[in-house]
């Protein structure tokens, strides 16, 4: 069921009253969570056999939590770890494991990689008795499977879900928080539909760069057309995911659940660990506290040392954003999307640590400050991110038909890619922040105006049949949720 | 019975020795923002002192959950008095 079909406005429509009913009683929210969770889980599935691995999957993480209540082991945790891992890696079908025979060709593996997250966040907690209480397999499955959550997150932890389901039974939402969430359902839709959809039409696909190749066989345009893939594809991503939390958020708010963020304005990051910062952030939190936070910890604890902790952590970034890129896709070119990650945190943390000691950090502090440095940073960040989101959505073909079959020419041209790009990128980005500061200051004398419920609601109702027009206009297959896919 | 003023003092000193600053106070709601060279590696590194210096361990979840020093002062006395 995509959030984009009827059927899933109909499941809304009738969910929110039947919630608002019920709303006092802990189990009857419950029990309606379970009820929305398991539709729309199962409208997914094809046939009982193919939804059975996950349904398996999930009932191993059940158990495993309750092992781990009775036995605290952390060797014991470790194990169930690595199963769990396993377990996802064999049915998302990594290449590497493709020598296991499988059973059944299509099963479902909807939201596997944020289950993995959450299952694995659940029996860590668990194990060191951060969770207060018994997790009852009520609980557990509403908090693997909530609806809105189960296929590209935001990633919670279970203690703060817990927290919410409490919360939500006093809470009462404000006139201005109803408007709130229903902005921004509608701008989240907007998003996906018409400006991803803008840029997901053929003309921006890599696609589109090899016809170029093929016709034109200019190494110039070639790259040019290349570098207008990337970037339109880097924007794709981010407005399809974006926009499906905003829908996310925004109906969080209306069954009175406050899900994290996942983005804080990520193309202003001013370096590649920054970006990870403020792109999907709570799947770097997640990495940060249970991924980073251990390895770093155990480095600094044999070797620590002031001259070689910021170097531990340069080892840290690149195990755990290497694994972070891993975990995108299971074919071999996301090995290299892997690399690219490690290796552009890792590399940033080294740059940093070098400049603090061959400048000095106030000297070094002072040119960060420099707004010349500031945008070709910004530039930059935006230029790797987006040469490293080739692994994505092309092949290892697709680089060598568009720059040659040898390794260095692919390299040479990424490399020629990258400058080009962060030279373009900074200075699109400076003017971008120059008009938004002239919009702010020319609208600043109608801030009273826009504030008013009559330019409010007709701001909302604008968005509203502008979003008709765009799905009346578009009728077709919805738009797919890009990070569903990962 | 750990006292939190004890703890307070404490911290401070170990505060001072990861961030190589004899004049660095805290406060309970002291954060990483008002601190200049507080950033995750930092953090880590604190955390490992504190583990030290008061004998306890701090596991990844309870990493997450410092919000500001408070928290962390909160979360030390806890475990040395339970």
């Amino acid at each position: 069921m995509s959030f984009v079909s009827l059927n899933f406005f109909i499941l809304i429509t009738i969910a929110l009253p039947l919630y608002y009913s019920i709303k006092r009683s802990m189990l009857g929210t419950k029990l309606l969570f379970m009820i929305l969770n398991g539709i729309f889980f199962l409208s997914f599935a094809q046939s009982l056999k193919s939804i059975l691995p996950l349904l398996v999957f999930l009932a191993c993480g059940y158990i495993g939590t309750l092992i781990l209540k009775k036995f605290p082991n952390t060797l014991l945790m470790w194990l169930l770890i690595l199963f769990y891992v396993f377990s996802f890696l064999y049915l998302k079908r990594y290449v590497f494991l493709d020598f296991i025979p499988i059973w059944e060709s299509s099963f479902l593996v909807i939201g596997i990689s944020y289950m993995l997250f959450r299952i694995v966040q659940l029996n860590i907690d668990v194990r060191f008795n951060t969770i207060e209480g018994d997790v009852s397999l009520l609980d557990y499955f509403n908090f693997t499977c909530f609806f809105l959550c189960i296929a590209s997150g935001p990633i919670q932890r279970y203690q703060d879900f817990e927290d919410q389901q409490k919360a939500q039974l006093e809470y009462q939402l404000d006139e201005k928080e109803v408007f709130d969430a229903f902005s921004r359902i509608i701008t989240g839709y907007l998003k996906v539909v018409f400006i991803a959809g803008f840029f997901s039409s053929d003309i921006h696909q890599l696609g589109y760069a090899i016809n170029i190749m093929d016709i034109q066989r200019s190494p110039f345009l070639t790259l040019g057309w290349y570098l207008f893939s990337v970037t339109s594809i880097t924007f794709y991503v981010y407005f399809n995911f974006s926009g499906y939390m905003d829908i996310v958020i925004g109906l969080g708010k209306l069954f009175c659940f406050k899900l994290p963020e996942n983005f804080n304005e990520p193309f202003r990051s001013k370096n590649y660990i920054e970006f990870w910062a403020r792109w999907h952030i709570t799947l770097g939190l997640w990495l940060k506290t249970y991924v980073f936070n251990t390895i770093l910890k155990v480095l600094i604890s044999r070797w620590g040392s002031k001259t070689a902790t910021p170097y531990l952590a340069v080892i840290a970034f690149f195990v755990c954003f290497f694994l972070m890129g891993l975990w995108h896709g299971a074919t071999s070119i996301f090995f290299l999307y892997a690399l690219f990650q490690g290796f552009g945190v890792s590399g940033n943390k080294l740059y940093q640590v070098n400049m603090d000691k061959y400048f000095g950090k106030s000297r070094y502090k002072k040119l960060k400050e420099n707004v010349f440095y500031d945008f070709i940073c910004r530039g930059a960040t935006f230029s790797y991110l987006a040469i490293s989101m080739t692994c994505l959505w092309g092949t290892f073909g697709d680089l060598l038909t568009l720059f040659g079959d040898s390794v260095y020419s692919i390299m040479g041209n990424l490399f020629l890619g990258f400058f080009v790009l962060t030279l373009i990128s900074s200075i699109l980005m400076f003017m971008f922040e120059m008009v938004l500061k002239w919009m702010l200051l020319l609208s600043s004398p109608f801030e009273k105006i826009i504030d008013t419920l009559l330019f409010r609601n007709t701001y909302l109702g604008a968005k509203f049949y502008f979003l008709a027009y765009c799905l009346l206009i578009n009728v077709g297959a919805p738009p797919a949720f890009v990070y569903q896919e990962f | 019975m750990a006292e939190r003023n004890e703890v307070v003092k404490k911290l401070e000193g170990v505060f001072q020795d990861v961030f190589d600053d004899d004049d660095l106070q805290i406060q309970d709601s002291t954060t990483a923002d008002d601190i200049d060279e507080w950033d995750s590696l930092m953090h880590v590194t604190l955390v490992i002192s504190i583990e030290k210096s008061f004998g306890l361990t701090i596991n990844a979840s309870e990493v997450a959950e410092f919000e500001n020093v408070g928290g962390m002062i909160d979360l030390i006395v806890r475990k040395l008095n339970s």
